[in-house]
């Protein structure tokens, strides 16, 4: 925007990009590194920055011979499962705030937004005793349910704003060509406005999966998600096993990394869309 | 035409049907009545209780106001909302400098561009419990690269997490670290929609780069920001799972932040009653919080 003209300004701009890109870039380096490096390396001082060749037993071991890979399993079938329903419900919604006028309309949508707005938290204690005289307690069910309910107003948001985007005209001749509004909605609205789909569902999945403090309350065994058993890692082996802790870590992260990498594009519009119409 | 429309198109439907708006807000309504709204005031109600699911078989006791009370003389609670405060007030307002910065900085047409945007907003996405693993791991006096480099310099060696006067402080680095690109997101996105000709007029009229950003840029940004920092705060006042990953909530107390002590509370001592009365006022404390910001935000924008 401001164009750089003297070189010493140009020196400093690339200096403070340069110091910006180590600074974010280091700590994960660190973390992949800390979990190729052998045992003995590990806790060679000074620190090695670099190791060759590097070595893949904690992932071996961790995710197959220990079967954390089933948690990693449990994390996508619950983060999906969420996504879904959200997007379902959200969709409906953000349908019909975009296309129609109806009365108490906009209080209708600050007090949907409000959900998003107080901390989770609050909700912590009477939500573990609803699931615990449901049953649910350590099931998928139970935090696909509430993770959704985190995420539908998310959904809302965001696809409210792409629907509307939708010209007027080409829902309008649909009815005119006598679809119900049922019709438009699946047939008309939602392919044209996949990006939005896409872009929600990105975030969606990216909350869901990250989402911590519930799944540590409401599961203990079979539906445990990664971040609660990278966490009680850290709790029980945390000065023992580096090397597997960097490990879990690193598949931790994996999702998100492989969205920044081939769908940064989706990810950072809906966020922007999220952040910003609230 | 909206309702109109609606009604010829469903006018064969029975019941709820007939009406098309509701059939598409229904689900959303219930299911956030179900999963926000009873919650909350089941909530309240509980905060009126006094019940430990495991002392006396788990028997719950309507005491009205007490855990209110109990909390008025609870000091192990006020410092853990002070605790809560001063990461919420030194993290956002490192991260709203950074991130400023970085966007004024990285704003303009570079090779490489594209890469050092998205690699600059990685962080953000990252799963917490694993952002507190990674500084967990730098931090180690025995293996990580931080407390090398600090006796590098001789400042060490230090065990920053273990010691209570740094632990909090190591705990807001990481955060800084990790939440530094969303403010760095919106301002980026603000600045993209200042039309060119407005600094291309400013420049005509040979005002300097500094002289550009402080009376042009940074007043047509200044709402963004605002917003950035109060969605920040917002969530930083609950930090949760950091805190979980790489203290626990000590040495001793000194990083037990209202969610831990909240979630220790409940689920380590089983007093869900009290646990709750602390949640309401928690609640209570951020409302007036966020009203008297806005006031702010409010009047800040008027002045201009």
């Amino acid at each position: 925007m401001v164009a750089a003209k003297s070189p010493l300004k140009t020196t400093l701009i690339v200096l403070v990009i340069a110091v910006a890109l180590l600074w974010t870039l280091f700590p994960l380096y660190y973390l992949f590194l800390t979990s190729v490096k052998s045992i003995r390396i590990i806790m060679e001082r000074p620190p090695r920055l670099f190791v060759w060749p590097p070595s893949f037993e904690m992932y071996e071991r961790i995710l197959i011979k220990e079967h954390f890979y089933e948690f990693f399993v449990n994390s996508f079938i619950i983060a999906a499962g969420a996504t879904l329903l959200a997007l379902a419900i959200g969709g409906l919604a953000a349908f019909a705030f975009s296309h129609w006028k109806f009365r108490g309309k906009e209080p209708l949508f600050l007090v949907s937004m409000i959900g998003r707005m107080f901390p989770p938290i609050t909700t912590l204690v009477p939500i573990y005793l609803m699931v615990m005289y449901a049953g649910l307690l350590d099931t998928y069910l139970a935090l696909i349910l509430i993770y959704a309910s985190f995420q539908v107003p998310l959904v809302l948001l965001i696809l409210r704003d792409f629907f509307s985007q939708v010209p007027r005209e080409i829902s309008e001749c649909a009815y005119i060509d006598g679809c119900t509004p049922w019709q438009v909605f699946i047939r008309i609205i939602l392919p044209l406005a996949k990006n939005g789909i896409v872009a929600a569902g990105i975030l969606c999945f990216v909350e869901a999966w990250n989402e911590f403090i519930f799944a540590l309350v409401l599961t203990s065994f079979k539906a445990k998600t990664a971040p609660v058993v990278l966490a009680t890692y850290v709790e029980n082996e945390g000065t023992l096993q580096w090397g597997a802790l960097a490990a879990l870590g690193v598949w931790t992260v994996m999702p998100t990394l492989l969205f920044m990498l081939f769908l940064r594009k989706f990810l950072i519009r809906g966020l922007t869309v999220g952040a910003l119409k609230a | 035409m909206s309702t109109t429309m609606g009604k010829r198109a469903g006018s064969g439907w029975a019941g709820v049907l007939r009406n098309p708006t509701l059939m598409f807000l229904l689900p959303m309504g219930l299911y956030l009545i179900l999963w926000r709204a009873i919650p909350l005031l089941y909530t309240v109600f509980l905060s009126l209780n006094d019940w430990n699911l495991v002392r006396r078989g788990g028997a719950r006791t309507f005491i009205g106001l007490d855990n209110y009370v109990g909390l008025v003389w609870d000091a192990r609670f006020h410092d853990s909302l002070w605790i809560s405060f001063v990461f919420m007030v030194v993290a956002t307002g490192i991260q709203t400098v950074l991130g400023v910065g970085l966007a004024l900085a990285t704003d303009r047409s570079f090779r490489g561009k594209s890469f050092v945007q998205g690699a600059l907003l990685l962080p953000m996405f990252l799963t917490p419990v694993a952002v507190g693993a990674i500084w967990y791991i730098l931090f180690q006096p025995s293996i990580g690269p931080v407390n090398y480099l600090l006796s590098f310099l001789g400042l060490g060696p230090y065990n920053m997490l273990g010691s209570a006067s740094t632990a909090l402080w190591a705990i807001v680095i990481a955060d800084i670290w990790q939440w530094t690109p969303f403010i760095y997101l919106l301002v980026l996105s603000a600045l993209q929609g200042i039309p060119e000709t407005i600094i291309e007029a400013a420049q005509i009229d040979c005002a300097s780069d500094f002289v550009i950003v402080r009376k042009i840029i940074l007043p047509l940004i200044k709402g963004t920001i605002l917003v950035a920092a109060l969605l920040r705060a917002m969530e930083a006042f609950r930090v949760f799972p950091k805190i979980y990953v790489m203290t626990g909530g000590g040495p001793g107390h000194a990083t037990e932040a209202s969610g831990i002590l909240i979630y220790k509370t409940a689920f380590r001592f089983f007093e869900i009653g009290y646990a709750s009365a602390m949640t309401i006022i928690m609640l209570v404390l951020l409302v007036t919080a966020y009203g008297f910001y806005l006031k702010v935000v409010r009047r800040v924008s008027l002045e201009y």
